[in-house]
């Protein structure tokens, strides 16, 4: 047997509810021929009284034999065995309560020695091992009425995949229960996330580590401590398990804030699988009151004999457009630079293109590939400062398609791109932008992002 | 009012306007616009005249040309060589030629004090 699945054996039968010194003894005499106890305390490096004495408390439970002569021996029995003791052990125990519990119920007199507990104070519990947390979770998801709100964290699915709970919130999710799910997702729980019920609503968050649950506006479980292993057997998990209305609605109107901040796991699995950025772009219009800008606009149509135009240009009897781009013009108005607009989406393209390439270790090879592929696509020749770069120069983009009067927004867009390339890639922002345009007179054009040197904060 | 074709109607008179020498101005926007128009050639010139239709009568119209069989005046601003007929001079006399953004599209508006009434639609003039 290997030394891995020794230790697996082992931690299963402490999970069990084997003391960890009875499940060496199990291991050791399941490998090892007819044994002293002098022998066996000095395998597993316990003295020879402390081997004797917990041999003979094994004997007494059937986990193992002794024969008959002197020195006694003691003989280990099939570990599936052992497994099977336990569980009839357990069951055993199951049906005492169980009788226990129905004896009480029917005896009137039993049920006087009992204080009813029963209060709408606010309470908590402190659950320790993931067993224990696990069998509560399942017990109040049982209970759910109308919403659950998990909590999952980077490795929550795990757990509650192999606990009694997970069949608690299928349950719940049959019974009409609304449940949503919080997590950070990452390559390796994709897939779990992928088998479940699509009625369950999953969203991400990047670092998200909170492990829990919120049931209806009653009761929440947090875990206070989850073993770093994400395999683990969480044998030093802890959590509360709280009763409180006005601790549940705080908790809850937070998580509404952070729902409404996650990716959909639609848009998360994308970025995750196939390296795209598919959620909704979010931009910064501006400032101001649309709502008055539109009005000044409209103001100064309706008044006819002030603003609203009354001649046709013609050439040659055709009508000369002299306005290239209305639609800019109208947003403009309305307090809508169409700069920002495509810089924001420059940068969110960049973005994409950096996930693209992430798995291209160095950053001499990414901006050799990246370099290659602007100029193919006809955009310029780049031209760097420094790896990280400090700045970065693009010499004849031409993305104003030569007419820099109504083009030049395009360059805000080839911008941008370098800015998401930075921000993903280097984890550093763009410090300033200077540019070098045709209409300035000039016979060439170009510009130049300048990059700062300390990283951002937040991963995007 | 009588429009002229009855029985009883009298005579119809035809009053042929007088020349007027014409004034007019190009604001910057619009002297922007037309640039753009023009290109580089500023060799053409623009003709402005008066077009049936609107509600309220006359809207305007802009022509680059090269020459007109018309009867011109001839008035050059900042390099643009800008044509008012001698038949519609009376009513084109003082005119500024603005050009204004609008959320719908922008256009050129001439602002004409000559004008007695604006329609509704701020399309043309009587």
């Amino acid at each position: 047997m290997s030394e891995t699945a020794s230790m697996d054996i082992h931690a299963r039968l402490v999970e069990c509810g084997m003391e960890a010194k009875h499940a060496q003894i199990v291991m050791d005499l399941a490998t090892h021929p007819p044994s002293k106890a002098s022998e066996v305390g000095k395998r597993i490096g316990i003295s020879r009284m402390d081997a004797y004495n917990s041999l003979r408390k094994m004997q007494d439970m059937g986990l193992i034999k002794a024969t008959l002569d002197k020195p006694m021996r003691f003989l280990g029995i099939k570990i599936e065995e052992v497994f099977d003791l336990l569980i009839r052990k357990s069951e055993m125990d199951l049906r005492r309560m169980q009788e226990h519990l129905d004896e009480m119920k029917s005896d009137a007199h039993l049920a006087l020695l009992s204080h009813d507990n029963e209060h709408q104070e606010p309470n908590f519990t402190v659950l320790k091992d993931r067993h224990a947390i696990m069998a509560n979770l399942q017990s109040i998801l049982s209970e759910a009425e109308e919403s659950v709100w998990m909590m999952l964290g980077h490795w929550g699915i795990f757990h509650l995949r192999r606990s009694v709970a997970f069949e608690a919130m299928v349950e719940a999710v049959n019974r009409g229960v609304v449940v949503k799910i919080s997590t950070s997702l990452n390559d390796k729980t994709v897939k779990f996330f992928d088998d479940l019920d699509t009625r369950i609503e999953v969203r991400h968050h990047e670092d998200f580590s909170m492990q829990g649950v919120y049931v209806d506006d009653e009761v929440g479980l947090q875990f206070i401590n989850v073993e770093k292993t994400p395999t683990g057997r969480g044998k030093n998990d802890s959590a509360l398990l709280i009763e409180s209305k006005d601790f549940l609605a705080a908790q809850l109107e937070l998580m509404a804030i952070q729902w409404g901040a996650g990716t959909s796991y639609r848009a998360a699995k994308a970025r995750l699988t196939e390296g795209k950025i598919i959620e909704p772009l979010r931009l910064n219009l501006g400032e101001g009151s649309y709502y008055e800008r539109l009005r000044t606009s409209l103001e100064r149509s309706v008044d006819g004999s002030i603003s609203t135009p009354n001649a046709f240009l013609r050439r040659s009897g055709e009508p000369v457009p002299v306005q290239d781009n209305p639609q800019a013009a109208a947003l403009s108005m309305l307090g809508i630079d169409l700069n920002d607009v495509l810089g924001g989406v420059g940068i969110r393209i960049g973005q994409e293109l950096a996930n693209k390439w992430g798995s291209v270790e160095s950053d001499e090879q990414f901006w050799t590939y990246l370099t290659e592929e602007w100029r193919e696509l006809g955009m310029g020749e780049i031209v760097m400062k420094g790896m990280p770069p400090e700045s970065v120069v693009v010499h004849n983009g031409g993305a104003c398609g030569g007419k820099p009067t109504v083009g030049g927004m395009f360059c805000h867009l080839d911008e941008g791109v370098l800015q998401g390339i930075m921000m993903v890639r280097h984890k550093v922002d763009v410090l300033s932008k200077e540019r070098v345009c045709t209409s300035d007179g000039t016979d060439s054009c170009h510009f130049e992002i300048q990059c700062k040197t300390e990283q951002i904060d937040s991963a995007l | 009012m009588d429009c002229g074709t009855c029985e009883t109607a009298g005579p119809i008179q035809v009053v042929k306007p007088d020349v007027v020498e014409v004034s007019l101005t190009i604001s910057d926007k619009a002297q922007s616009m037309l640039a753009d128009a023009f290109g580089e050639d500023r060799s053409m010139a623009l003709l402005v005249g008066v077009l049936s239709g609107g509600c309220s009568g006359y809207m305007y119209d802009l022509q680059i040309i090269e020459e007109t069989d018309q009867s011109c005046q001839e008035v050059n601003i900042n390099g643009f060589r800008v044509l008012v007929p001698n038949a519609s001079s009376h009513l084109l006399d003082g005119i500024e030629i603005d050009y204004v953004d609008r959320l719908m599209g922008g256009g050129f508006k001439i602002n004409n004090p000559n004008a007695d009434s604006s329609c509704g639609c701020g399309e043309s003039f009587a």
